[in-house]
């Protein structure tokens, strides 16, 4: 069997050799006379012959290929380059002790495998002692769930093996490192003003609100655990309390309750709860614990703060703490600190309370008074009692609206965004809800005021739309009606939470459409889950920036959909319908987007990037930089730009279309209609059988194309095997009204029917187009590297390739 | 195999280039299998420098890899052109072994049964510098792909073993066609027609 095999292996070799010196047009009827009628020869050569040309691994380099296996064996052991297995003893190498405190030591450590610094916190080994090592490490995983941006992630945990040495058997966690200073470190330094203090409680508030939701009680709030880097607090080791405690080996918990366990309790008593902070019912009951104990410790610390001195006092020993949290009554924080709003030194001696039930009933309560306080509404406004009071409270907190961070009590509320941005008012911040009946008005009233706004958490904007669309546009493309609407200058920015979690809106039919005449206007930092239509559509503005925005899944609707779109026209302009460019002028910055079109049919398309219609009247050109965005599995265009007067950037994007295409066959890039426009450094992927990687083309005398230079590209056609590349078939072509038109050093790969083409179309022919030094080294054209159409005339060909000229 | 001229004390660099040199005298392949241990552990020492360099610069490359190794591995005072071509073929068969050797490695040290073997596209498709947890995903995969290869190549030798050394010296070194060309000591030509022919058949072995 094998010789037979090797045989014909070698008769197979020889006819891909001789058919590989083909002229690519004449290949398969040689292979049809050399084969002689043996159909399942014929039939294997050309299916080796397609499996030789698609794209595979084995066009990158191995070492290349095989980086992620070194990359996941160095978190391991960097300090090898065999991939072994893992060594749970050693998985970070701590750099230098941080800290102690009374429960454990927090070492600055680098976490190899993920590159970046982390703080270790290894629990003391006289605390282990008293401790269920693995206890402790199972309960600690239920705060592992809290993602909050004013709650410190807990990274990792774990029990040290024995290659840690002396650490060997001591339970740790693991925290990003935060540069900064804890909220104790602050107050030892002096005064904190009541705007700042407001803005950290507030934070602290939200964070304990979070986490009080998803049912996890801190337990030992004070402010050693509050840590502030850049102006934002950051609430550590939530949950570790509940988890020491929860760990106790039976010997620990029987001693702690006998007669002879003062000095035991005192030290399991720093760990499970800190007496200065500690709401009476902690100290005295242990186990059975609310939230209200959280809320106890917030007002601790925010009288602390706000008065600059502990509630009772400082220099007492932690059993005078104690006894004084059960017996002592607090003087008025109003009485003692008389800048602070009533309603805020109200709250804050409620929290005070003995009993949990005189207490607030949840954060959310401080959250609504620390906002009004914030915002400088009167105290009096906030003493009103009954029912509608609490409606409006809760209303606010459930939407999480309008927290005006660090602005002070006595700053007013309403500014230009403008002066907010040179006076370094901090913005608008709204938390979504999930629930779009919430979400969508509170995003709204924000952006209605202007200035700047900062969305975190998780929005749906799964409504019915009301915004109106342009009536030009929804006689096109769009529907009618858009969720938010942008009428006036604002900067909308999401925020990663703690675990790096972006802004998430989901869902929503134009989530953001923008008509803003003569007014700028960013989004950035957004996540869209499949917006409908498109996740920002935009028809009015003077100065656009759109950055870092993520999309993820695109929706068409009535036959198409688009992730990032600027459209003054609705659907392709023309010379007798050219839409309304003026409406777009200045500076327009598509940056850093990541938009995944997947949702895209060969019925209903979908696209990446487009700009239709733009910057077209005298003195209001506009500046279009698309740069380093990523964008996928489209099925139609991954960039469209038609007439954009002005000057048009496409730089450093990755782009790679989906298998299907819509419409018959676009083009993976389309550069159309006029404008001034330079391609370079992409990466272009273009899966379709009979689609240019990038065109250059106007179909219109009127709008020629003239003078725009596409070079250091690199484009990949990747049609699937046995498909047949079609007509327009091209890595890049130039066609119809086009003047002088470069296309420099860009590289070709894969399959199509040429790299290169230009040729007539729609009446019109490209002059003056230069191909130059161009490469194909790893190009199979069907027809010739690089093709000329008829009546092609003045142009110029430099450097390597094959040349199909029609007109020789 | 021991050098022919017996045990001594040296440095890499000149074991390397006197085996080299040797070998360019009696052109006897069975030398070649003398250098192979130690161009396996420079390769790989080389390899762990690039990986950390690229953590910051990001220059991962198949190619520098191999020529680095030359440069620092061969005298090249005392050599002439073919001598690099012999050492590219060593090279390139060295690394073919590191490569498999990790990815054997890293599947082995996986608990629990075989993982289940994604098409190769997605393996390729899959990033290089995600999370770590998509390196990880990765990394798996990227193992699955380089054993299933060198199981195929294994095959393929059966059929055509210059196809696989065209194979270790295009993907597992990162050659040029004209220095697999000078490699192999066969055209440029031929290196291209025997690379089509190899990645068809590879392809379609490993889709099965």
């Amino acid at each position: 069997m094998l010789p037979d095999a090797a045989d014909r292996w070698q008769r197979v070799a020889a006819l891909i050799d001789a058919a590989l010196e083909c002229n690519p047009t004449d290949r398969a009827r040689y292979l049809e006379q050399a084969c002689g009628g043996d159909e399942a020869l014929r039939a294997e050569i050309e299916a080796l012959l397609a499996a030789s040309w698609a794209p595979s691994f084995l066009d990158s380099g191995a070492f290349v290929f095989a980086a992620p296996l070194f990359k996941a064996a160095s978190g391991e052991d960097a300090s090898t380059f065999n991939a072994g297995p893992a060594q749970p003893g050693l998985p970070y190498e701590l750099e230098r002790k941080l800290a102690s405190g009374g429960m454990a030591t927090i070492y600055l450590a680098r976490d190899a495998k993920h590159d970046r610094r982390v703080a270790v916190k290894v629990l003391h080994a006289e605390l282990t002692a008293t401790l269920g090592a693995d206890r402790f490490v199972q309960e600690i995983r239920v705060t592992a769930r809290l993602q909050h941006p004013h709650i410190l992630a807990l990274l990792d945990s774990g029990v040290f093996g024995p290659e840690a040495g002396p650490l060997c058997g001591r339970p740790y966690y693991v925290m990003p490192y935060v540069e900064g200073e804890s909220l104790r470190a602050r107050l030892t330094r002096g005064p904190v003003a009541v705007s700042e203090a407001v803005r950290v409680l507030r934070e602290v508030a939200d964070a304990l609100d979070y986490a009080h939701r998803h049912g996890v009680v801190h337990r030992d709030v004070k402010p050693e655990n509050i840590l502030l880097s850049h102006d934002h607090a950051m609430v550590a080791d939530f949950g570790i309390a509940k988890a020491v405690f929860a760990s106790r080996t039976p010997e620990a918990t029987g001693e702690a309750t006998s007669a002879t366990a003062s000095r035991r309790l005192t030290q399991l008593g720093s760990a499970v709860g800190t007496p200065a902070y500690m709401a009476p019912e902690q100290a005295a009951r242990g186990e059975r614990l609310d939230h209200r104990a959280d809320l106890y410790a917030w007002g601790v610390v925010a009288y602390e703060l706000l008065a600059g001195r502990h509630p009772f006092g400082d220099g007492r020993s932690p059993d005078e703490l104690a006894a004084a949290h059960a017996r002592e009554t607090p003087r008025p924080l109003a009485e003692v600190a008389p800048a602070v709003p009533v309603a805020l030194a109200e709250i804050v001696m409620r929290c005070l309370a003995k009993e949990p039930e005189s207490r607030p009933a949840s954060s959310a309560e401080l959250i609504a008074v620390l906002d009004a306080a914030a915002s400088g509404a009167g105290p009096s406004a906030q003493r009103r009692s009954g029912s509608s009071r609490r409606l409006h409270l809760r209303m606010i907190a459930a939407a999480g609206l309008l927290a005006l961070l660090g602005a002070g009590v006595a700053s007013t509320y309403r500014r230009s965004a403008r002066q907010g941005a040179q006076q370094g008012v901090a913005p608008v911040v709204v938390t979504g809800t999930g629930d779009a009946a919430l979400d969508v008005p509170a995003v709204q009233a924000a952006v209605d005021q202007g200035g700047a706004i900062v969305l975190r958490g998780h929005f749906s904007f799964a409504g019915t739309p009301t915004k109106p669309v342009a009536p030009l546009l929804a006689s096109g493309w769009y529907p009618h009606a858009a969720e938010v609407l942008v009428a006036r200058e604002a900067s909308i920015s999401g925020v990663r939470s703690a675990d790096g979690e972006m802004t998430t809106i989901e869902g929503g039919t134009i989530p953001f459409y923008v008509e803003a005449p003569g007014q700028p206007v960013t989004i950035r930092g957004l996540r869209f889950v499949r917006p409908i239509a498109a996740a920002i559509l935009v028809s009015a503005v003077r100065g656009l920036e759109i950055a870092s925005c993520k999309i993820e899944g695109v929706v068409p609707f009535a036959g198409g959909g688009e992730g990032i779109a600027i459209n003054t026209r609705g659907e392709i302009p023309m010379p007798t319908n050219p839409g309304k460019p003026d409406n777009i002028s200045g500076h327009l910055l598509v940056a850093r987007n990541d938009i995944d079109a997947v949702g895209g049919t060969a019925h209903a398309y979908t696209m990446g990037i487009v700009a239709f219609a733009a910057g077209q009247s005298p003195g209001a050109e506009v500046d279009l930089d698309v740069i380093g965005n990523t964008v996928r599995n489209t099925t139609e265009s991954m960039i469209n730009i038609r007439r954009v007067d002005g000057r048009v950037r496409v730089l450093g994007n990755r782009l790679s279309t989906s298998h299907e295409v819509a419409n018959g066959g676009g083009d993976a890039v389309r550069l159309v209609n006029g404008g001034s426009f330079l391609m370079a450094n992409n990466s272009v992927e273009c899966k379709w059988p009979n689609s240019a990687g990038i065109t250059v083309f106007s179909q219109f005398a009127e709008w020629p194309m003239e003078n725009a230079v596409v070079e250091d590209n690199e484009v990949l056609m990747s049609p699937l095997p046995g498909t047949v590349p079609g007509d327009s078939s091209a890595g890049i072509n130039v066609k119809g009204f086009a003047r002088g038109v470069v296309i420099r050093r860009n590289t070709i790969r894969g399959r199509a029917r040429s790299a290169l083409a230009m040729y007539g179309f729609r009446g019109g022919l490209p002059t003056d187009t230069a191909f130059i030094d161009n490469r194909f080294d790893q190009f199979q054209p069907a027809l010739a590297d690089i093709f000329v159409g008829s009546g092609v005339s003045r142009k110029r060909i430099v450097g390597p390739g094959s040349v199909s000229d029609q007109n020789d | 195999m021991h050098s022919p001229k017996g045990p001594r004390v040296m440095g890499a660099q000149q074991e390397i280039t006197e085996q080299l040199l040797a070998l360019r005298e009696s052109n006897d392949p069975a030398a070649w299998d003398g250098l192979i241990p130690v161009v396996y552990a420079e390769l790989k020492a080389i390899a762990h420098r690039q990986l950390h360099r690229e953590r910051r610069d990001h220059t991962l490359s198949t190619t520098a890899l191999v020529h680095e190794a030359y440069l620092r591995l061969v005298d090249q005072r005392r050599t002439q052109w073919q001598d690099q071509g012999h050492f590219f073929a060593i090279a390139s068969r060295v690394m073919r072994r590191i490569l498999i050797d990790s990815a054997r490695r890293h599947r082995a040290s996986k608990r629990g049964g075989p993982d289940e073997r994604l098409p190769v596209d997605d393996a390729a498709a899959v990033t290089q510098s995600g999370s770590p947890a998509e390196n990880i995903a990765a990394a798996d995969q990227r193992a699955d792909v380089l054993v299933a290869l060198d199981d195929a190549l294994d095959a393929l030798a059966a059929l055509d073993a210059r196809l696989v050394r065209v194979v270790e010296c295009r993907f597992f070194a990162g050659l040029t066609e004209e220095e697999t060309a000078a490699a192999l000591g066969v055209t440029a030509r031929t290196v291209r027609r025997d690379w089509t022919k190899a990645k068809g058949w590879l392809q379609r072995a490993l889709q099965e």
